[in-house]
């Protein structure tokens, strides 16, 4: 499969053969690589011909142009092996959901002054860790679809979690997070996911070759799992 | 301004590589409906496009058809360029490569094709009218002749004949292990040649 890129980058496959490629593509990150480089060579083929076309297709293409709508662009949907370009979406996206899990506290859940302390003191500490100097962020697909996102902060020895496209669960059971080290310790539940969304969540108390995992228990959540995670996710030592 | 006068000239990143950032920039400008940036983008596109459509199509009428497709299809999907997955001369000239080939792939499944000995070498009588394209032109023409025969011919009818790699096989009387192997091996030396930063 793999010395199939060649040919690929330069669209000499048949239809069927392409489609089969591309799969493999998906998950072969070295072949990945070796067509983007193959692309650009292939791409000065083309320049090295480069001709002008009648000039009166300029006013053609002009005219089409005016009277053709554009596509939007496509909304970024979490994927298993995440480029650094969806990371940097994925915190913008995660500050976002900062901003809205705010709004949407202030507006429906508070009641009380010393209830919009505490959710304001939340945010402020979900801010630090995204801020802080040695954030770095780690995403993972689950086993029961879509993915989770881990901000961690080492110094600050604390991490947040947001996940997306997590199916919804019953009202009899809960996500729950863990953080798994020599022993482990339960790291809070994860709100039900709204419109695909959950967190972000806060989980302090990090400990070095900490990994998350994340389990659906019981509603109420429990002391020690009770069910295989969907997810584990190694944070970088 | 003093910074101004004490600045020292930026070191130049070479005229492709300025101006393809150039050509990022204004496709995210076209994306947002900018028609003036696609006009810009017209102007440094349409002559790759039609003349790689050229090569693959050859009929003069039927390439002008295929470009303003390929053009309008920059124009439609500009929201769509990820720079993350290549630049973006990459992302239009596989739009009009692909184009070209559907163009006479599905002729050829209507009629035989008639240039089945397609003359697939960097002709002279083609004009290259830019700076850049001559340049790129002669780098490209200069590292083909580096490449064995086998590997020049068998990348120039696959990317300007517009064969599959079994056609090539075919036409060259090669096994279809080779062909794919010497395809690779032969790009690679052309990107390591022409110095493609990817």
């Amino acid at each position: 499969m793999h010395t199939l890129t060649g040919v690929y980058a330069l669209d000499a496959l048949d239809n069927a053969e392409r489609d089969r490629f591309e799969r493999h593509l998906r998950r072969c990150q070295g072949c990945a690589g070796e067509v983007r480089g193959l692309r650009e060579t292939a791409t000065m083929l083309a320049v090295a011909v480069a001709r002008q076309p009648p000039p009166a297709l300029r006013d053609r293409v002009l005219a089409a142009i005016a009277r053709t709508r554009q596509l939007p662009p496509v909304e970024q949907q979490p994927r298993p092996e995440p480029r650094p370009v969806w990371r940097t979406r994925l915190a913008v996206a995660m500050a976002a959901v900062c901003l809205i899990a705010a709004l949407v506290l202030g507006a429906t859940q508070i009641a009380t002054q010393r209830q919009l302390d505490r959710a304001q003191a939340r945010n402020r500490a979900v801010a630090a860790v995204l801020a802080a100097p040695d954030a770095h962020i780690l995403t993972r697909a689950t086993s029961a679809g879509g993915a989770v996102a881990v901000v961690v902060s080492r110094q600050r020895r604390m991490l947040v979690v947001t996940a997306a496209g997590l199916p919804p669960l019953s009202a009899a059971k809960v996500y729950e997070l863990w953080l798994i080290g020599a022993k482990i310790r339960a790291a809070g539940l994860l709100p039900a996911p709204a419109a695909g969304r959950a967190g972000p969540v806060l989980v302090a108390g990090l400990r070095p070759g900490d990994r998350v995992g994340l389990t659906v228990e019981p509603a109420g959540g429990s002391a020690q799992p009770t069910t295989t995670p969907i997810v584990v996710v190694p944070l970088r030592a | 301004m003093n910074t101004g006068d004490m600045r020292t000239p930026q070191p130049d990143p070479g005229p492709r590589e300025g101006r393809d950032q150039d050509l990022e920039w204004l496709l995210t400008r076209v994306a947002r409906g900018e028609q003036a940036a696609f006009e810009a983008v017209y102007d440094r596109l349409a002559g790759p496009a039609y003349g790689v459509i050229r090569k693959v199509v050859r009929d003069p009428a039927q390439s002008e058809e295929v470009t303003q497709e390929v053009l309008l299809e920059v124009w439609r999907t500009a929201s769509r360029f990820e720079a993350a997955k290549g630049s973006a001369m990459t992302w239009a000239m596989t739009i009009a490569h692909r184009r070209a080939i559907d163009r006479v792939r599905s002729a050829a499944a209507a009629t035989q094709r008639e240039h089945m000995t397609a003359h697939v070498a960097l002709a002279d009588d083609e004009v290259a009218e830019t700076v850049e394209a001559t340049l790129t032109r002669e780098r490209v023409r200069r590292c083909l002749g580096s490449l064995t025969e086998l590997q020049r011919e068998s990348i120039t009818l696959a990317y300007y004949g517009g064969y599959t790699y079994r056609q090539v096989a075919g036409l060259l009387g090669v096994a279809l292990g080779t062909i794919k192997t010497r395809i690779r091996d032969g790009l690679i030396r052309l990107r390591d040649c022409v110095g493609v930063n990817w």
